[in-house]
């Protein structure tokens, strides 16, 4: 299986920021998040103009001509930040992350364009999921504070837990925030149910898995952090309907929160 | 010997659907190994795999593991623990395989009172004990080996309640892969790895020995 | 496939929602697959790395099915040089038209099997009953199904549905026992004795293969209750019935494969009864049957053969992909409407489709089938052979896809027209915050109203990132 590539982050100042569908459209404190965090660590952060979705939903629905009609404009955004001199294109959900990096190749592929395919898999070496370049940077370059005591846990998205491989960073950063104190989740690396177009169309079962999550929440827990705004959306909008008071916080806005400078968060 | 069906055109299909698939996925297949590798278990590390007697220690605990009891006995087993034994499984009755040490036992046996017959299938359905010997007992997985070409029978092993396997210590091996890899026809016509009693967990997961087959599986292992 | 499976009578939907809806299935099945779970994790943690080996599987499987023509005709030859006897069968009809011959032709009255899910594709029992055949299956939890007339909702362990009164009402109802007994123990000591007796009478057993190994014309049989030893060693007849893909060349490969299966199903070291069989009783043994078959079954695997679908043809059916997946979790193997369950069958359904005449994609109650996922992943890292079965699921969607209603096809052409400009997708989202609502969103995708099932609707935020981007607030 493709492990995580030994990628160094060293030299990396100048960030194209991938806001994705549910960052610009349900979740926009989440990529505000992502920009404050990525300034705090030294980065000069741009997020290029005319990007959209990577085409993730039409994607996993079989739908490979949209998909790559949509993914194609994302592409050529993102082509343009690094031309323009990125040296990397962040992405804050693990999902998004993994559909450019491991699946456009063969999006583009499958779509009949061969040299988008190889154009994705050249960008491909340049994208990294927000908390895979923040870990990998000297922990100088990002001071991380405290934040009012929370009871936490962490869900880890399938995506980019079992295709990036990125499983320790999110939490070796919020071990570095004093205050946010994350207890051990026997779900933790459980699918929330949510699953893009799986959610609706076997509602019952999506249901289900979220509650089985839920369930087993440590008593006391107050947010549940993640690093995919959809699952969080899922187990949030699930809790709610249960009454439960647990909230969810991107990890992005915890490191926000934690910025000992913070710059006065517009939320 | 026969055969029934179309073989040529079976086969003709698979090769006429055969080509390279496109692929070109995520998670492309990697190349065959040029040799197959053996599983290797974490429990052989160190030790010797063609000294029996250090193999010896590693066949026991996974013996066990799999819910086998095993005794180690000097040359030949002693009376008591023979003794011992039959009390303990209330046994009365036993059949035997044709193999030198299974007969020898057996006659063991008869003298302590135990009604002892060569195997038939509907003595042994009743039997209380059968009584085998191993042609190999694999360390790592704690399993015994027997063959029905030298055992005489598949099923000896199979119908009594309790099994009792002699296994000479000089045929422990380390692996399955020592038995398994290399046979060459011809072939004994059944050949069983057997690991621990029969068992099943069907019913709520719950683990209930001798499902089908012996309830206990006893191994007495010959220095 | 026969019509009482409720694959075409029903939807994934309703199956799903039926499923979810059962406290006791669904505390029965999450027990269970937790502790197969766990048990795997244990047993694979006793080797040096378990997934080098996984993927040199892998390679091993691909490497035998390169060679497949060839490696089904050495192990035919060398099965007959043991004395045995083979049928080709493209179909399971074919397959079932052989067993009841051979039925017929020995008399035989009672059958006794073993678990072959090979047999459930085919239909055999239906067949063997118009043969005149008292057939039983004799794995207790396929024994338990077989007398309450359902289905296995799991591939080795058929009845981990049910819990303990629901077996004894089962027993009590259809197997005679008078005294009713519920502890686990007892309700197996009773199917002993019945099975018992069955075994000693039977004319004929049948047995799926776990392997069949050409170097040697062997078959390997993989049981922890033995059942599969009484079924070949005490009838006069046995036959076993063989997906043709379940081969190996060499005992190399063959020991791999077989040392990785039980670590991966049940989480054993070997299960109980690893059995090698090559051929008839041998001369000089008192038991053994005095015929053996081996029925090689096509029934639409050769379709999958050289298509993007092909790593399918590697799975080794030890269950363990159903055990992680959490919808299966949430389900049980009823859900997916007919043999085969969870991620390896919402992907083997689809394809052996194909022998009906419809390519995947073409039968929507089939097709569907690939919706039963997350695209979580777990599944590919929990195969011994690492097939990548999320890769196998999107495939499987594109088919689908192209078969796709008017409806699905231009609401994705719209949202691609819309996205691909980046001037729309701001103007889209510019629409769905001023509702504040994800209402329209969701409303655009197919049965995207069903969010709220079980879900509060999330709220919208009042500009979209790019506005706050623009006005100079980040």
């Amino acid at each position: 299986m493709s492990e995580a590539p030994d990628r160094r982050p060293d030299g990396v100042e100048r960030v194209a920021l991938f806001v994705t569908c549910v960052g610009e459209l349900v979740e926009p404190d989440v990529p505000v998040a992502a920009v404050r965090v990525l300034r705090a660590a030294g980065c000069d952060v741009d997020v290029p103009e005319g990007q959209t979705c990577c085409g993730q939903p039409a994607w996993n629905s079989g739908f490979t001509a949209d998909a790559a009609r949509v993914a194609g404009t994302s592409l050529d955004a993102l082509e343009r930040a690094v031309a323009d001199g990125a040296d990397a294109v962040v992405v804050p959900a693990g999902s998004c992350a993994t559909m450019i990096r491991l699946y456009w190749p063969q999006l583009f592929s499958l779509a009949g364009d061969e040299a988008a395919s190889a154009r994705a898999r050249a960008l491909g070496e340049r994208v990294w999921e927000l908390t895979e370049l923040l870990d990998a940077l000297p922990d100088d370059r990002l001071g991380l504070g405290s934040v009012a005591p929370c009871a936490a846990v962490y869900h880890q998205s399938c995506h980019m837990l079992r295709e990036l491989h990125v499983a320790e960073q999110p939490e070796a950063l919020l071990a570095r925030v004093d205050g946010c104190d994350v207890a051990e989740w026997a779900a933790a690396d459980q699918c929330c149910g949510f699953g893009g177009t799986f959610s609706v169309k076997l509602p019952e079962a999506s249901v289900a898995m979220a509650d089985e999550k839920l369930d087993v929440l440590p008593d006391g827990t107050e947010v549940i952090v993640g690093a995919d705004a959809s699952c969080l959306m899922q187990l949030r909008t699930r809790a709610g309907a249960r009454g439960m008071q647990v909230r969810t916080e991107h990890i992005a806005q915890v490191l926000e929160r934690a910025l000992p400078d913070d710059g006065g968060a517009d939320t | 010997m026969s055969e029934h069906g179309d073989r040529a055109a079976f086969l003709d299909r698979i090769r006429s659907r055969q080509g390279r698939p496109a692929g070109g996925g995520p998670h492309p297949p990697p190349p065959a190994p040029d040799v197959v590798p053996e599983l290797a278990y974490r429990t052989l590390d160190g030790v010797d795999h063609d000294d029996p007697f250090a193999l010896l220690p590693v066949f026991v605990a996974a013996a066990r593991a799999a819910e086998a009891t095993v005794d180690v006995v000097d040359d030949e087993v002693p009376a008591e623990l023979l003794l011992r034994f039959v009390g303990d499984h209330d046994v009365r009755t036993a059949v035997t395989s044709r193999e030198p040490e299974a007969v020898a036992l057996g006659g063991a046996l008869a003298a302590a009172g135990v009604s002892v017959a060569p195997y038939d299938r509907e003595v042994a359905a009743a039997a209380d004990l059968a009584i085998t010997s191993a042609t190999h007992g694999i360390a790592a997985t704690g399993s015994v080996v027997v063959d029905s070409a030298s055992a005489g029978s598949r099923a000896v092993s199979l119908l009594p309640k309790i099994h009792l396997c002699v296994l000479p210590i000089t045929r422990l091996v380390a692996s399955h892969a020592d038995v398994l890899r290399g046979q060459q026809r011809p072939m004994p016509s059944g050949r069983v790895l057997i690991t621990g009693p029969s068992r099943t967990g069907d019913i709520e997961q719950r683990l209930t020995l001798g499902a089908h087959g012996p309830v206990a599986l006893h191994i007495v292992v010959v220095r | 496939m026969t019509n009482e499976w409720p694959l075409r009578s029903s939807t994934l939907r309703e199956r799903t929602a039926t499923a979810v809806d059962d406290p006791v299935l669904r505390a029965n099945v999450g027990a269970a697959t937790d502790r197969f779970r766990t048990k795997r994790t244990s047993a694979l943690a006793r080797l040096h790395d378990p997934d080098a080996l996984r993927s040199a599987a892998r390679g091993v499987r691909g490497d035998i099915l390169a060679d497949w023509a060839a490696t089904l005709e050495l192990l035919a030859d060398n099965v007959q040089a043991n004395g045995g006897h083979v049928c080709w069968a493209p179909t399971g009809a074919d397959a079932n038209d052989y067993i009841a011959s051979v039925a017929r032709r020995i008399g035989a009255s009672t059958v006794v099997k073993s678990k072959s899910m090979a047999t459930e594709e085919t239909g055999l029992n239906e067949a063997l009953a118009a043969a005149g055949c008292d057939t039983v299956e004799t794995d207790l939890g396929e024994w338990i199904i077989q007398l309450a007339e359902e289905h296995p909702s799991h591939i080795i362990a058929p009845a981990v549905h049910k819990n303990r009164d629901q077996v004894a009402d089962t027993f009590e109802a259809k197997a005679g026992m008078t005294e009713r007994v519920t502890e686990p123990t007892e309700l197996v000591a009773f199917a002993r004795r019945e099975l018992r007796r069955r075994f000693l009478e039977a004319d004929l057993g049948i047995t799926g293969a776990n392997l069949g190994v050409a170097e040697t014309g062997s078959v390997v049989l993989v049981t922890n209750e033995g059942n599969a030893r009484m079924v070949t060693s005490m009838p006069r007849v046995h036959i076993a019935v063989m997906g043709a893909e379940r081969i190996a060349r060499t005992w190399d490969q063959a020991d791999l494969v077989l040392g990785l299966l039980a670590k991966s199903g049940t989480g054993q070291a070997l299960s109980s009864y690893t059995t090698v069989l090559s051929g008839p009783r041998g001369e000089d043994e008192a038991d053994g049957p005095d015929e053996f078959h081996l029925v090689i079954l096509d029934n639409g695997r050769s379709d999958i053969a050289g298509t993007e679908f092909a790593e399918m043809l590697n799975c080794i059916r030890c269950g363990s992909c159903l055990n992680v997946c959490p919808v299966y979790h949430q389900t049980g193997g009823h859900a997916y409407g007919w043999v085969y369950s969870g991620p390896m069958g919402a992907v083997l359904t689809p394809l052996l489709a194909s022998q009906t005449g419809h390519g995947p994609g073409e039968d929507h109650h089939v097709g569907e089938l690939a919706n039963a996922s997350t695209l979580c992943g777990a599944c590919m890292e929990a195969c011994p052979v690492e097939i990548p079965l999320q890769d196998l699921l999107l495939g499987l969607r594109r088919r689908n896809a192209e078969h796709a209603g008017l409806a699905e096809r231009s609401m994705w052409r719209a949202w691609a027209a819309a996205w691909s400009r980046p001037g729309a997708y701001g103007a889209s989202a510019t629409v769905a915050t001023k509702a504040r609502r994800l209402a329209p969103l969701l409303g655009r995708l197919p049965g995207g109203s069903r969010w709220t099932d079980g879900r509060d609707l999330p709220d919208l935020p009042a500009r979209t990132f790019r506005q706050r981007w623009d006005a100079g607030d980040v």
